[in-house]
């Protein structure tokens, strides 16, 4: 039996390898996916031995206030092992690191096996496993240090474990806060289930000792800030686009799973408010997505599960739902590592931004949609106006707002004026831009005023990207 | 007395095409522009073996999404002369039988059951919407009144495999399978709350269903989605047009439009069927109703087809009430009187139904005067010429003339929609030629056609700035065209 239980636990880490090794793959010509690996590259670069008070590129200088953490671990690592190596290795290891403590974690949960397995396949093949750990991101530390975390604080008999737990919980928060929180409150649900309410004081307290050493400083310099709105729905739902969301299909299971959970009435009450306080926190921070639909995994394996398991009077029909149900699952998977295949940057964009990287100097703006900025940053080595970064910058709302006013004017004096104020030099069009991005007719605010002024010229130019001078 | 019947109801489909083929012979062209874009969708299909994916003529070129099975279907019979009048009136006549089987079903009342298959011809809103037009609603409703018969016999086996197959083909012909999935789901709700007992069977072929439909409609629709996320229901209708679409309805003008007899014998055979005997059919039939007015109050289907998806099971519930006056008749000393009863009621339903759908019939717009410049733009203009006309006529344009439109009514993922729609009544009605022109130059505009009844609803008889003769010549009555 254990030896079957390690096969199937074998086999289960072998396909988070494939998946895991799909993203370098896919990409191809030397390229990452995404532009994580490309930001952590350019910003160990600028640390010696010690943090730098300042970022110039990015937002044409802002303060150095990015997460610490990772970081100084790819700092320190560097000083032994090439930098490429490591962007592409580490977030495999964690991958798959974080597959196994992820099965400890359900287990110590008393799943059954089946639903288990199932709920790791689901996260396999899921948007979320390869946005995590498809690049050098916080992620790769965050959600393997959680899974770590909870494990030994539900190992109840041993202290030395719950002490261990509080010093991940405590590293937790400089990583991330919202994995800090996630775990915090499991665990808070998890000790008023066992009617071990006072035990939750010591993990609160780490915690907010840990908050308080890595954002509040930071909190009281810039504020909460501004966030640029995002639709819900599509950063929920991956068929609608989302990166890291969920497919409509496990969606359907966890239906299954939840009327499954409900045949029992109030005994599974605190899965109900911990999926209800998940909830409402990613409803205030989308971020917070990712621990919801970590639980979304668990609801649709039990779906899946009772599906498979259940009596139905029409067998046929019951086959046929749950083939539509995994076909639309399988489709949604494939959906989800083409977006991975068609990630930024492309070969074309590569291409131009090198180019850009050869004029000019480093102290040139380039203005750009906020989705290439880190790219700019890291590929052309040129200063950008906004970037996906958007945390801790003091006059985000208005830049966006200015950016918004550039695209979209076809006052070509205001577009100037605007493009002056913020010595833009460069501006890069990509299709993606002309196609929704940005825009989606050829005439279109700044490109009519581009097709139709004398002060911008055309530079670089291929099939998918363009860069213009203005001036 | 059952071949009787059989023949009866013969006559009353034939009187129903037949009906519906003398008013689409009789008019020169269809009664909405709908229909022509229908009969360009087919024509495509019949040329080029695929769908329309990508139209160079709606909105100067734009890409497009919609299910085209209907369109599949009318290719299909192209080899028939005059198909594209043909087939849908035979379509949507097939719904007599569909009907009258419901009904027995419901009421095992062969008389009952004919009554209603007659009226189901003559629905003035089901007239106004498919009579003298090609449209999806002719195999839309006869679709759905099939599941509808196959829901309330799923014990049979033949029923059951026909309720399975048309579950993945609904969605393939309009978006409103979506209707159909929530009625299903109030269905499942109303019968849990009113304690009635349905069979697990059931139970779970209206979830499998139901799956069908979200999941078919979902891979069809999925870049409208990623695009206006859950906008998507209101179908990038523009603002403008928005209350025109979506406009509250009052009681006396769904009286008109769902029909007097229906609305008054389905409204008690409702409430006798679910509050009286707790009818489990009745339940279905609420659902219906239920889910077509809480998704016309959310302004998500028009008033049109709202009214039409509430009046046909609210028809079917009539049965209902015409078995129970029947059954009433036989207990008492009133059964002699059945027989005059049969000819009151076939006079009223005369004087209701037929008469006023008659003159629904006899009034439907026609577009012979717009047909025939269009006619006069295809020969006359270049290939690649860009007309403006308005956005109701936008799918009649492209379909006569070949030519390209800045706007049409297929508004989802169409670019720009709100925009267009403002450049257009601002190059009709601006009175600054400066303005105009910055917009006619905007899209390209080679022709603009203004026509008088257009221009009226903006107290005009032409475009303001079109005497300058250097930029605008008067080609033909109401076409102009642009020099510079």
């Amino acid at each position: 039996m254990s030896i079957k239980l390690n096969v199937k636990l074998a086999l289960t880490l072998m396909l988070g390898l494939v998946f895991l090794l799909l993203p370098g793959i896919l990409k191809g010509y030397g390229l990452y996916a995404g532009e994580n690996n490309y930001f952590y590259e350019r910003v160990v670069s600028l640390v010696d031995d010690n943090i730098p008070d300042k970022d110039e590129l990015s937002y044409s200088g802002r303060d150095f206030n990015y997460v610490l953490a990772p970081i100084s671990v790819l700092s320190f690592l560097e000083k032994i092992l090439s930098i490429k190596f490591l962007l592409i290795f580490l977030p495999i290891l964690s991958g798959l690191i974080a597959l196994y403590l992820f099965y400890l974690l359900l287990k110590r949960l008393n799943l059954e096996d089946n639903e288990a397995y199932l709920t790791i396949i689901f996260f396999i093949i899921s948007p979320l496993f390869i946005y995590s750990f498809g690049s050098y991101n916080i992620l790769i530390f965050a959600l393997p240090l959680s899974f770590l975390a909870l494990i030994l604080f539900l190992k109840e008999e041993n202290k030395f474990h719950k002490n261990l737990s509080l010093l991940i919980i405590f590293i937790l928060g400089f990583f991330d806060y919202r994995a800090l929180i996630s775990v915090l409150l499991f665990i808070l649900i998890y000790l008023i289930k066992n009617k071990k309410f006072k035990e939750f004081y010591f993990p609160l307290i780490v915690a907010l000792i840990s908050i308080i050493i890595n954002y509040l400083p930071k909190i009281i310099k810039h504020g909460l800030g501004y966030s640029i709105k995002e639709n819900y729905f599509k950063m929920l739902i991956s068929d609608l686009g989302s990166s890291y969301g969920i497919s409509i299909f496990l969606l359907f299971f966890a239906f299954f799973g939840l009327s499954y959970l409900w045949k029992t009435k109030y005994k599974n009450l605190h899965l109900y408010i911990a999926f209800i306080l998940i909830l409402i926190l990613s409803l205030l921070n989308k971020d917070f997505i990712i621990y919801l639909i970590l639980l979304v995994f668990y609801l649709s394996s039990l779906g899946i599960n009772n599906l498979i398991s259940s009596r139905w009077e029409s067998e046929r029909i019951r086959k046929l739902t749950i083939f539509l149900l995994i076909f639309g699952l399988l489709f949604s998977a494939y959906g989800s590592l083409s977006l991975v295949k068609n990630s930024q940057p492309n070969e074309q964009l590569f291409s131009a931004l090198i180019n850009l990287y050869n004029i000019g100097s480093k102290n040139d703006v380039v203005l750009s949609h906020y989705s290439y900025g880190i790219l700019i940053n890291s590929i052309s080595e040129k200063r950008n106006i906004i970037d996906s970064n958007f945390y801790y910058i003091d006059d985000l709302e208005k830049r966006y707002m200015d950016m918004q006013a550039i695209f979209y004017g076809r006052n070509a004096d205001l577009t100037k004026k605007l493009i002056d104020k913020y010595n833009v030099k460069y501006i890069l069009i990509t299709k993606e831009m002309k196609e929704g991005l940005v825009w989606t007719q050829n005439n279109e605010g700044l490109l009519f005023v581009m097709q139709n002024s004398q002060e911008f010229r055309k530079i670089i130019s291929n099939d998918y990207a363009e860069v213009w001078r203005a001036g | 007395m059952k071949i009787n019947n059989k023949i009866i109801l013969v006559i009353i489909f034939l009187l129903t095409l037949s009906f519906r083929l003398y008013v689409s012979f009789t008019n020169s062209t269809f009664s909405s522009d709908d229909s022509y874009f229908n009969l360009r969708v087919a024509q495509h299909i019949i040329e080029n073996k695929s769908p329309l994916v990508y139209d160079e003529l709606s909105y100067s070129g734009r890409s497009f999404i919609y299910p085209q099975f209907f369109n599949y279907l009318l290719a299909l019979f192209s080899f028939i002369p005059e198909y594209e009048k043909i087939i849908p009136a035979i379509l949507i006549s097939l719904m007599v039988f569909i009907i009258y089987l419901i009904s027995k079903r419901i009421t095992n009342n062969a008389n009952a059951s004919l009554f209603i298959s007659f009226i189901s011809a003559f629905i003035p809103i089901e007239v106004r919407t498919t009579v003298n037009q090609i449209s999806v609603y002719s195999l839309v409703i006869p679709i759905i009144l099939l599941m509808i018969l196959c829901l309330l016999n799923l014990e049979t086996k033949k029923y059951f495999n026909l309720f399975v197959i048309l579950s993945f083909l609904l969605p393939l012909i309009h978006p409103i399978s979506f209707l159909f999935a929530f009625s299903l789901l109030f269905y499942l709700i109303l019968i849990n709350t009113e304690s009635i007992t349905v069979t697990k069977y059931k139970k779970e072929i209206i979830l499998f269903s139901f799956f069908v439909i979200l999941i078919i409609n979902f891979f069809l629709y999925k870049s409208a989605l990623i695009k206006y996320g859950l906008n998507i229901i209101w179908q990038n209708i523009p603002g403008a047009l928005f209350n025109e679409y979506f406009r509250t309805f009052n009681i006396l003008e769904v009286l008109y439009l769902a029909g007097v007899v229906p609305l008054i014998l389905g409204a008690i055979g409702i409430y006798t069927g679910l509050f009286k005997k707790k009818d489990e059919n009745m339940v279905l039939l609420s659902s219906f109703i239920l889910s077509s007015l809480l998704l016309m109050s959310l302004k998500i289907i028009s008033l049109q087809v709202g009214v039409l998806f509430i009046s046909l099971p609210l028809l079917i519930a009539s049965s209902k009430s015409l078995y129970n006056l029947y059954y009433y008749f036989s207990l008492t000393k009133f059964e002699k009187v059945k027989k005059y009863f049969n000819i009151v009621f076939f006079i009223i339903i005369i004087a209701l139904s037929l008469i006023p759908s008659i003159f629904i019939a006899l009034s439907l717009p026609n577009y012979n005067q717009d047909s025939e410049v269009f006619k006069w733009l295809k020969d006359g203009t270049e290939k690649n010429s860009v007309i403006l006309a308005p956005i109701e006529l936008g799918n009649i344009l492209t379909y006569y003339s070949g030519r390209k439109n800045i706007a049409d009514n297929n508004f989802l993922l169409a670019p720009n929609v709100e925009e267009r729609l403002n450049d257009i009544r601002l190059i009709y009605i601006s009175p600054f030629e400066i303005k105009g022109l910055e917009l006619i130059k905007k899209y390209d505009i080679d022709y603009i056609y203004a026509p008088v009844y257009y221009l009226d609803k903006f107290n005009l008889q032409k475009i303001p700035y079109s005497d300058d003769e250097k930029c605008f010549e008067l080609v033909r009555k109401d076409v102009y065209k642009i020099k510079c």
